[in-house]
């Protein structure tokens, strides 16, 4: 995917969300709808021409300044490791799952030494557990697997 | 008239500089900058956790720590928006839009110097209209009923959306996403759920801390991961440049614009359900309009930081009229703050006002050694907190991310806002990619609950043929004030192209 199309498409999205919550907000009464729609519609007709500007815009020219067409479109392994950090906060709960989120970024990602890595990922383990759940008592998820041994 | 008002003055503040009451307004200030520098941990939250352990306290030290833990969150969530890109509050995203161009550019300690002291110089003006006005508070308040709030937050919005850098229509499309996230929910009128897809996690709609996170905090991490840049700063740290003095003798050298934006906080945090979120953007809005090199501000002008500082902190003091004279709260923290004064026996109104006077003093002494006491730790501070911006980021990006993570569960402990605050990260990586103004849409997310609840009133009054729009001169100046502000990309563009035309 190119920059370009890269643009229309994020452009293509919002439209999308927009027009559907436009529809979704014809099925509320008239008092529920009003704001939506009042918001909505105006917010949806300047995303059209938005995205017929996208459309019909010229890809910017080599060495203008602009994104050139053939940019890299980045960070397509962090999107991974953003899954992997909900899974891990999911499965085995906030302070222990951050803690391995910390300690497999930085050994697999970054290349830190294990000492480095654990380091970090147990300074993240006690903030996580002494300051929010023993200082501020705040109850962290324990996690699916937290539950299910517990 | 004047005797009593300042013999409560005195006798407050013989109040606050006693030992052992001193502890109580340093304690809460520290407490509530150390906390506020955790994502997610905003002034509010803390004030609302703390509300149980001084249940049992007397009056005097549960103001006197209250007034600690408003004045000390305020600055240190500037500190992470110049730092890092990520607005420790709402007002706090004012500053970042100067703030974290010049921390790239290495002037770090230049705009928190200049945050730090025009923050505690405009909570010192603040405190003294506060003080000026103690006597004639009723009168401001009355001012503005739901018609002119309505517009007030229109014309917040519009300002918004009109200085910032880049595309107006793009501004005004973010602000209208932002407005219908915030509708998300139970409509409280009908009872009816409203984009909600069934899912029990959305009945009380999006959590303003997961989207801010997510929009600022890991879209940020998301970005400079990919951008292949080893440090925020782009440099080491003996390469830093810019000094905390440079910072602060920004203020002296603009004192007009430092005058206009503590006036503007102040005023805007007079009018309840307003808050500093509108108060900053507005004192940002009117530093880009009254400068003749206004091209400079989004790319790291210290007056982008100076103007945003002034007001957010000055909007404090102003936030106390409404809440001490009528008993509503003008901003989050007031809000708590009420309801403590509540728990404590003290009602607000004529009775706390003229036989409790010395409390509220009370309150104004320790808000303003708060904030003089926050501002001066963070300039000592400095350097250290400079140097955050040279971590490597392969090491940055990902307690950055398990704090964003941590964050968005701790405002109202559910687990899906940590999915909540993940998706925006996403969004957020992409508009901020193709130029798309996230804060347009984090403020229009902020301010539009209090929208649509003044825009229900008003139409509902004027059904009721009980709203004379010819009688409110005040509504009518702020509807000429923000359709100047949608006519002026047009008249700017047509200026513009005579421009060209005649060379």
């Amino acid at each position: 995917m190119t920059w370009r199309v890269e643009r229309t498409a994020v452009t293509a999205v919002l439209t999308g969300l927009v027009g559907g919550l436009i529809v979704l907000s014809l099925g509320l009464s008239p008092v529920a709808r009003m704001a939506p729609l009042a918001v909505g519609v105006p917010t949806f007709c300047l995303l059209c021409l938005e995205l017929a500007s996208d459309i019909f815009r010229a890809a910017p020219a080599p060495g203008s300044g602009g994104h050139s067409a053939t940019e890299s479109l980045g960070p397509q392994r962090m999107f991974g490791w953003l899954g992997f950090l909900v899974a891990a906060a999911f499965l085995a709960g906030l302070a222990a799952g951050l803690s391995i989120f910390v300690l497999a970024f930085l050994r697999i990602r970054s290349e830190e030494r294990w000492r480095v890595a654990l380091g970090f990922a147990v300074g993240m383990w006690l903030m996580l557990h002494v300051g929010l759940e023993q200082f501020l008592r705040i109850n962290l998820y324990g996690g699916l697997l937290g539950g299910w041994i517990g | 008239m004047l005797e009593p008002i300042l013999r409560a003055a005195w006798e407050g503040l013989g109040l606050v500089f006693s030992w052992p009451n001193l502890l109580y307004p340093v304690a809460g200030t520290l407490l509530s900058m150390v906390v506020a520098f955790l994502p997610g941990v905003s002034g509010v939250t803390l004030m609302a956790l703390a509300v149980p352990f001084t249940l049992f306290w007397e009056p005097l030290p549960v103001i006197l720590t209250f007034g600690g833990l408003i004045g000390g969150a305020t600055f240190m969530g500037s500190v992470t928006a110049i730092l890092f890109n990520v607005p420790g509050s709402g007002p706090s995203a004012a500053t970042l839009l100067d703030g974290y161009p010049l921390a790239q550019q290495g002037q770090a300690k230049t705009a928190i110097g200049c945050a730090a002291f025009s923050s505690a110089l405009g909570s010192t003006f603040g405190i003294l209209v506060l003080v000026a006005l103690i006597p004639l508070m009723h009168l401001a308040v009355l001012a503005f009923g739901p018609p002119e709030l309505l517009m007030l937050l229109l014309w917040g919005l519009t300002t918004i959306a009109v200085v910032m850098q880049g595309s107006v229509v793009r501004a005004l499309i973010a602000t209208g996403i932002g407005l219908l996230l915030a509708l998300v929910g139970q409509d409280v009128r009908t009872g009816e759920f409203r984009f909600t897809f069934g899912t029990l996690h959305l009945w009380e709609g999006l959590g303003l801390v997961p989207v801010m996170l997510g929009l600022f905090s890991m879209a940020e991490m998301l970005e400079l991961s990919a951008s292949g840049r080893r440090t925020i700063a782009g440099r080491g740290h003996a390469e830093l440049t810019g000094s905390v003095r440079e910072g602060a003798m920004t203020v002296v050298r603009h004192p007009g614009l430092f005058l206009r934006s503590a006036f503007i906080g102040t005023c805007v945090g007079v009018i309840p359900g307003v808050g500093g979120t509108v108060a900053s953007f507005l004192a940002y809005g009117q530093a880009v309009a009254t400068s003749p090199d206004r091209e400079r501000f989004g790319k790291g002008d210290i007056r982008g930081v100076l103007a945003p500082e002034a007001a957010h902190d000055a909007k404090d003091g102003g936030a106390l009229i409404p809440m001490l004279t009528f008993g509503i709260p003008g901003s989050d923290g007031t809000a708590v703050l009420l309801g403590v004064l509540l728990l404590h026996g003290l009602v607000p109104g004529r009775d706390l006002l003229t036989h409790q006077l010395a409390l509220v003093f009370v309150l104004i002494w320790s808000l303003f050694l708060s904030n003089w006491l926050t501002s001066i730790l963070g300039i000592l501070l400095v350097s250290p907190l400079a140097r955050l911006t040279t971590v490597r980021l392969e090491r940055l990006a990902p307690i950055g991310l398990a704090l964003a993570a941590a964050g968005a569960f701790v405002d109202q402990q559910r687990i899906g806002d940590v999915l909540v605050a993940v998706l925006f990260g996403l969004l957020g990586y992409y508009m901020k990619r193709h130029d798309w103004p996230r804060i347009a849409l984090v403020v229009a997310f902020l301010l539009g609950s209090g929208i649509e609840r003044n825009l229900h009133i008003t139409t509902t009054l004027y059904q009721l043929d009980r709203l004379d729009l010819l009688g409110r001169p005040l509504l009518g100046l702020l509807a000429v004030l923000t359709l100047v502000n949608l006519a002026l990309p047009s008249l700017r563009a047509a200026r513009l192209s005579r421009a060209r035309t005649a060379s």
